[in-house]
């Protein structure tokens, strides 16, 4: 069986910055999964979402949970990230000063989340980013 | 170290309930958070920061880290006290400086992460 959840993002929402991956920590600590496995997760989960709320026009985060995987979706509405290989390294970013004064845009988003993840895709057009990540529950 | 002995040594106000009986050895301190996210591997660390807002908390809560000095005598909004409170964080402030505050947690044995 499948669980799956939704979470909306909004643009340059950062007083609820963070309350995804939030409500994603809690569940998954309350199915009693490994903490270290929750930690990478939410890595990702809060670097994705902080990624949303910075640089999109909103979108939403889905998670899904089944007995051997854990998948999480994030969907933006653009406008896309021009060059995907330039926005993989560590350091490099477009963030605008509003997110370098709440701690981000340094530039570590994508390849934290390359790091913490088990499976790291991604694909961009001016339609919209999507990022899919997953993770083997041994 | 007892948060305690820390607290006094860094001249640090309590903004929410101490772990009397937690130990820290190690500490990381920055104002980036994508930073923490991408060093801090050890969640009993204590952070180190002058960013106070709802990022530094969340940044701790993803780490599962419980202990926050927020330095530089920024003021600190009742929100994020409560926030604190929420999720078990002990928060500290001091009026001293991020190169204060790690020089004098390095002299009495906080030690820095291994992060490569």
């Amino acid at each position: 069986m499948t669980v799956s959840f939704e979470f909306a993002v909004y643009h340059e929402d950062y007083h609820n910055a963070g309350v995804a991956s939030s409500e994603i920590k809690k569940y998954l600590t309350q199915i009693g999964l490994d903490p270290q496995l929750i930690r990478r997760i939410v890595i990702c989960s809060y670097e994705a979402e902080m990624n949303v709320v910075i640089h999109s026009y909103g979108g939403k985060m889905v998670l899904l949970i089944d007995d051997n995987e854990i998948r999480l979706e994030i969907a933006d509405k653009g406008p896309g990230i021009p060059n995907i290989e330039l926005a993989m390294q560590e350091g490099y970013s477009t963030a605008p000063l509003s997110a370098r004064e709440r701690g981000f845009g340094a530039g570590m988003g994508l390849p934290n989340m390359k790091k913490n993840a088990d499976v790291f895709e991604i694909a961009s057009s001016p339609q919209g980013t999507v990022v899919k990540l997953a993770w083997v529950i041994i | 170290m007892k948060i305690k002995a820390i607290s006094q040594l860094i001249q640090g106000e309590s903004l929410t309930p101490l772990k009397e009986n937690k130990d820290y050895l190690t500490a990381f301190a920055c104002d980036l958070m994508s930073d923490c996210l991408a060093f801090i591997n050890d969640p009993n660390c204590i952070l180190i920061t002058g960013l106070v807002n709802e990022q530094s908390l969340r940044t701790a809560e993803m780490l599962d880290i419980d202990c926050i000095i927020f330095v530089r005598g920024k003021l600190i909004p009742k929100e994020i006290i409560e926030l604190g409170k929420k999720h078990s964080l002990t928060l500290i402030s001091t009026k001293l400086t991020l190169f204060e505050v790690s020089g004098i947690l390095y002299q009495a044995g906080i030690r820095p992460l291994q992060i490569r």
